[in-house]
């Protein structure tokens, strides 16, 4: 038997309190019922099945046997554990099935058959013997536990049960009608293995068995969603949790990139900003105040030091950690296990490093004397490592750039700004010094191709100009690659943030707005500008590519506290 | 059209392998057709497909429609031309454009089936390992929910709506724009 799964009686309105490994939508219902009647054949009342009924059976035979073939010599070679479980629990395998017993199901289960039986009563003579032998196939005894576990059902949920079956009368009559020209199709296509099947009507009977889409295996669902546009797949997610979920597990479907983003961060309310190409403001606006929702219950004293990959990187005084991911709509984090920080160590920057799905790094920058200290977290390895490196500053910017293994950090001292490169991998730290003449202005490192750019606002007008600039880093050399004129009639112009994957640079060009300018050559976004508080901006990965997908770094439900 | 077709079958080069449904029926279908299935070509390479390969999960029905595919796709990847039935002896080298619609229109025909066939379809497909085949029934499900409402796909396909109202009003928000 597969392992048991939590299950609720509940249907209907309370369906938010399931909290099973996939939730059976009650259209299935009737098929338990019917495996009930069928596991109690030798009793006293012979209970009629209706050709549905007998599909169901078939069908779910032949996911067991799929099950066990995915187990056996044959398997194909990715059979995670999770569609196993999973698929046990969808079928109503669980010999756990279900708490209030009250023994009204019999009554309401025998009312249920009359009506079915005067339906069906010629399609029961059809398929009943078949059904017989199916059962007789089935292993491990698992009819009789599942039997008695049904007994168990509460009458509320057999009452809808009995409504649901009504309209699968109604159903299975309508899939018959769908069905049958093809069924004729096939006969005059297939010619004489059809015949066959057809000396044995209940063998043909069982083959024309009914899926629901829902049947099909969670792989199966992403590979059909994966193939949608991003509109159809938010409009399909929304159909049902078992999709969502399907959707979830899909990490492919990431790889899409219709959505822009960033964290906002000001002294009270952090924002995460969220932009689609062509979008409309009111929509910008809609997600900074869900994610403001979210962050305001973060406490009082945590800071958020990095966002990437769809999760936040929070601190709370000098060695607790947290990694949050806004996209759960959850209150909680998940902590990372203290880091040891000296009395004289100051915290200077950290970094979330994604690594393979589920794992992750931090890395943080303390300073102290003469030489700051690196430390670098593994989920992997589940420690802290500590490195001494030859790096002195104090001041950094609070945005990193992480490419190609390595780590960059925009230092900001007066007199003696460079860039930190830091190598994860051999803990080491090297300032990159900066091009000439960038001594003053805005700064902002980013990334576009997995090269680090540099990019820099003038202070002022010099003749009537003022520029934006962008430098790019080729072999530890900095090479200029566009210079943009900044209008006019910007009378503000700040670099806010960056977009790391998407290679966009976020500028806040007045009080309230924030524009798009692609690095990589140095255009603007066509994009309405969307009104948000001007203040830093930490880059956030596509956070929004799908709003509902878990981005690289899922971290597991046990894995989250209070803080 | 698939069982025991051997009679017509000139190429005598060509191994004969036999597929076992899950409900006992014999199909007999030359190797190059077989091994568009991963699965049974792995099965084939390790020499373990004597006296029939069982394919416990296909039921006749899908298995039949499944060969009915890989016989008609076998014959492109060869670049023959032809009918799909039979192997002709001509094997015409370029592969012509008009056969290559062909194809196109027998997949369309192929995907003229009801949904059950369809899911079963992509069942096989995926335990058989048929990227062709996996590829082209997947995108018929995605098709058919193409600018349709989340309402109107649960109705076509039956599903029943679990997300609690708030669940789906937040996706709803956040997703606006695939609504508008």
């Amino acid at each position: 038997m597969p392992p048991p799964s939590p299950r609720r009686p509940c249907r209907g309105g309370r369906l938010g309190e399931r909290d099973g490994p996939r939730s059976v939508p009650p259209v299935r219902i009737p098929e338990r019922e019917g495996r009930h009647r069928q596991g109690e054949r030798d009793g006293p009342r012979a209970p009629p099945s209706t050709p549905r009924r007998g599909r169901t059976l078939e069908r779910q035979r032949r996911h067991g046997r799929y099950r066990d073939e995915k187990d056996g010599p044959h398997a194909a070679p990715s059979t995670p554990q999770r569609v196993h479980d999973f698929e046990a629990a969808a079928r109503g395998w669980s010999p756990s099935f279900s708490p209030t017993s009250d023994g009204t199901y019999e009554k309401e289960g025998s009312d249920d058959d009359q009506i079915v039986a005067s339906q069906y009563q010629h399609d029961e003579d059809l398929v009943d013997s078949d059904d017989e032998a199916l059962m007789a196939t089935e292993k491990d005894g698992s009819d009789g536990e599942e039997a008695e576990a049904l007994v168990a059902i509460g009458e509320e949920s057999v009452a809808a049960e009995a409504e649901e079956d009504g309209r699968d009368g109604g159903e299975a009559d309508v899939v018959a009608i769908w069905e049958e020209p093809v069924v004729v199709e096939e006969d005059g296509r297939d010619g004489e293995e059809v015949e066959q099947a057809n000396e044995n009507p209940r063998d043909h009977e069982a083959v024309e068995a009914v899926t629901h889409i829902l049947d099909l295996p969670d792989e199966m669902l992403s590979e059909i969603v994966n193939k949608l546009s991003a509109s159809d797949l938010c409009r399909t997610v929304c159909s049902c949790r078992s999709i969502l979920r399907a959707v979830r597990r899909g990490y492919e479907v990431q790889k899409r990139v219709p959505f822009v983003a960033a964290v906002v961060m000001n002294s009270i309310v952090p924002a995460v900003v969220t932009m689609k190409k062509a979008v409309d403001s009111r929509q910008v606006q809609h997600s900074v105040s869900y994610i403001r929702e979210s962050i305001l219950q973060m406490p009082v004293e945590t800071q958020i030091v990095d966002c990437r990959s769809g999760h936040l990187l929070l601190r709370r005084n000098q060695g607790e950690f947290y990694v949050w991911n806004p996209l759960l709509r959850r209150t909680d984090w998940v902590p990372v296990p203290r880091c040891e920080v000296d009395l004289l160590e100051r915290f200077v920057a950290a970094a979330l490093i994604p690594g393979e799905i589920g794992e992750y790094y931090v890395v943080v920058m303390f300073a102290t004397e003469p030489n700051n200290t690196l430390k670098v977290f593994s989920s992997i390895t589940g420690t802290w490592r500590t490195a001494d490196i030859a790096i002195s500053e104090h001041h950094v910017h609070p945005f990193s750039v992480y490419t190609g293994g390595c780590i960059y950090f925009l230092c900001l001292t007066r007199g003696k700004k460079s860039v930190i490169k830091i190598d994860l991998c051999r803990m080491t730290g090297v300032a990159i010094p900066m091009p000439p003449g960038f001594t003053d202005g805005e700064m902002m490192i980013s990334c576009v191709s997995n090269k680090l750019c540099l990019c820099k606002v003038e202070r002022r007008r010099v003749k009537g100009k003022r520029l934006l600039v962008c430098l790019q880093l080729k072999d530890d050399q900095w090479i200029e690659s566009w210079i943009h004129n900044i209008p006019e009639d910007s009378y503000w112009t700040r670099l806010m943030g960056f977009g790391e994957e998407n290679g966009i640079l976020i500028v806040g060009t007045g009080t309230v707005e924030i524009k798009i300018l692609k690095i990589e050559d140095g255009v603007w976004v066509d994009m309405e500008s969307c009104k948000i508080h001007p203040s830093a901006a930490l880059e956030m990965e596509n956070p929004f590519s799908i709003p509902f997908l878990l981005q690289r770094m899922e971290i597991g439900d046990h894995h989250f506290k209070r803080i | 059209m698939a069982s025991a077709g051997s009679g017509d079958e000139k190429a005598a080069a060509a191994a004969m392998i036999t597929l076992i449904s899950s409900d006992n029926e014999k199909f007999e279908v030359t190797e190059a057709t077989a091994t568009l299935s991963q699965t049974i070509r792995h099965m084939i390479e390790d020499g373990c497909t004597d006296g029939g390969v069982p394919l416990p999960n296909v039921t006749s029905k899908i298995l039949a429609r499944v060969i009915e595919y890989c016989k008609k796709h076998a014959t492109a990847a060869a670049g023959e031309e032809g009918s799909s039935s039979s192997f002709s002896d001509a094997a015409f080298l370029e592969v012509d454009r008009a056969f290559l619609e062909e194809l196109e229109e027998f997949d369309d025909a192929f995907l003229e089936v009801d949904r059950a066939t369809l899911f079963d379809l992509i069942l096989a497909a995926n335990y058989l390992d048929i990227k062709g085949l996996l590829n082209l029934t997947c995108q018929k499900v995605a098709d058919s929910v193409k600018g349709k409402t989340p309402e109107q796909i649960r109705e076509m396909y039956n599903i029943v709506n679990d997300l609690t109202p708030e669940e789906e009003a937040e996706i709803r928000r956040e997703t606006q724009w695939a609504f508008e």
